[in-house]
């Protein structure tokens, strides 16, 4: 088989499915909008809600207001370009030659460079960091890969070093995490980043849940009092999330971490959380999505990760 | 006993075009699906009046959904046999694009497929393909189907669905790796 056929052998979807695709998003089935589940999931929520802070509470974590759970200020350690010395000093070079190669056809963005690797240890070798141990990780990991972005004025801007595993076994749940950490590049000042999460906890339910998906963002800007300091902003554009609440959590190496738990409406079976963290100068983030049921769980996985941190 | 004469067909369509409501542009629906795959000329709108002779109509106004999806599953096939038959440069960018960016993503798995009229498992390629699609969530299936069954440009998409381009990309992406987990899954894999 080739593309062609592949797409030929798309005429065979349902009828119901071709029609559903032709309609604008408003003029969708109600059933299928994201505001019936929402209306629909108010009480369910409510008792979820509820649970989940009786979790909460009585540990390190502190609930924060909504007032000051969206962003918080961090001092993040500008690295210079020069200090990374191992093959990543080529990305630059790669990145220009995909911007030279690239055709209009093509959907890959010319201006990343990514490679994969087996373990932390080969990627951390690849950036060549001294700052930078392997990914205090305390799961198996799959692969890993490194990214690297940038643009023809600049040769090249940001390293971002992505961890990512599928299918492992933590406490008894099927797990995917994509955790990763972005190092912040002297000579630009800014860094943002995007991720695609997918967490799947019962092996049982995952052929159902492949489907779920989890976008969370946050983005990094230099605070305008303190050249040292960033905001950092927690966001989603996710538009199920009908809820989210904010937690500060001192991990034990002292450094304090944001974590932000997205509540999604009852269709959804998952809610997820995100944690970032500070740690020599350099942003952690993990991010978790599981079923509503395994909450407890999914946070125990959460805090073991904040507190491998040495 | 009289046989009551049958109205004419001419009659009936007009009856017919008289109620539809709400009322759409199915041709222009479908010259669009056309035109993406195998570009704007005579060639797009041969595909669509093939189809509509096929089905009989001659004003493409229905209120029928089965007939709707007819008419464009008829259409979209009688134009991808065209793209594939007619040389590559002249078919539709966005075909080639399509063309090119899921034999990227597809490329150790799509040759170990066989055609989608054999049997894995009591169910066709074709069947499974589908099967794929249809069990991604809303907003990617929403994104995949007018890629990948409407062949739309993503700035179309984007503006169609009220999404960031940069999120339809990875929308796409992500559905593109999802396949071909899944083809690797039914066990095709270099």
């Amino acid at each position: 088989m080739n593309a062609e056929k592949l797409l030929k052998s798309l005429n065979e979807l349902d009828g119901e499915l071709v029609l559903e695709a032709q309609r604008p998003p408003a003029s969708r089935p109600f059933y299928k909008q994201a505001r019936f589940y929402a209306a629909a999931a108010v009480l369910l929520l409510a008792a979820a809600a509820i649970i989940v802070k009786g979790l909460l509470t009585g540990g390190r974590l502190r609930e924060l207001s909504a007032d000051e759970g969206q962003s918080f200020t961090a001092r993040l350690t500008p690295i210079a370009f020069s200090s990374f010395k191992g093959e990543m000093r080529d990305a630059g070079k790669r990145i220009s030659e995909q911007m030279r190669d690239h055709q209009s056809y093509m959907s890959s963005l010319p201006t990343v460079y990514s490679r994969s690797f087996d373990s932390c240890a080969e990627a951390v070798e690849y950036l060549g960091y001294d700052g930078l141990s392997e990914l205090p990780f305390p799961f198996y990991v799959s692969s890993v890969s490194v990214s690297a972005s940038g643009e023809r004025s600049y040769g090249f801007l940001t390293p971002q070093f992505s961890g990512s595993q599928d299918e492992c076994e933590v406490y008894g749940m099927d797990i995917c995490i994509l955790s990763q950490y972005d190092i912040l590049n002297a000579e630009t000042g800014f860094i943002f980043a995007s991720e695609g999460v997918r967490i799947l906890t019962d092996a049982n339910e995952r052929h159902a849940a492949d489907s779920v998906r989890v976008y969370d963002s946050f983005a990094v800007g230099r605070d305008k009092d303190d050249p040292n300091s960033y905001n950092i902003i927690l966001q989603s554009d996710d538009e199920r999330i009908i809820e989210q609440t904010f937690y500060d959590y001192k991990a034990q190496c002292g450094e304090i971490c944001r974590i932000a738990i997205s509540h999604f409406d009852a269709a959804e079976p998952n809610d997820s959380i995100s944690c970032y963290m500070v740690h020599g100068g350099m942003l952690f983030d993990l991010h978790l999505t599981y079923y509503k049921k395994d909450a407890e769980r999914a946070l125990d996985a959460m805090l073991e990760w904040v507190d491998s941190f040495n | 006993m009289m046989m009551k004469e049958l109205p004419k067909r001419e009659n009936m369509l007009e009856a017919s075009e008289n109620s539809c409501e709400p009322r759409i542009d199915l041709r222009g629906v479908l010259l669009r699906l056309a035109e993406n795959i195998c570009g704007k000329g005579e060639a797009a709108a041969e595909c669509v009046d093939q189809a509509l002779r096929l089905h009989e109509r001659t004003q493409p106004c229905t209120q029928s959904g089965a007939e709707q999806v007819e008419l464009l599953k008829t259409v979209r096939l009688f134009a991808l046999e065209r793209a594939i038959a007619i040389a590559a440069p002249d078919r539709s960018a966005e075909f080639a694009s399509i063309k090119a960016e899921l034999e990227l993503e597809l490329n150790s798995v799509l040759p170990k497929v066989p055609d989608e009229d054999v049997l894995i498992e009591g169910h066709t390629v074709a069947a499974l393909i589908c099967g794929f699609a249809a069990e991604l969530d809303d907003d990617e299936r929403a994104v995949f189907l007018q890629r990948y069954w409407y062949f739309e440009p993503l700035s179309a998409i984007s503006e169609k669905l009220g999404l960031g381009e940069g999120k339809v990309k990875r929308l796409l992406a992500e559905s593109r790796r999802e396949l071909k987990k899944y083809m690797k899954g039914l066990g095709y894999c270099q």
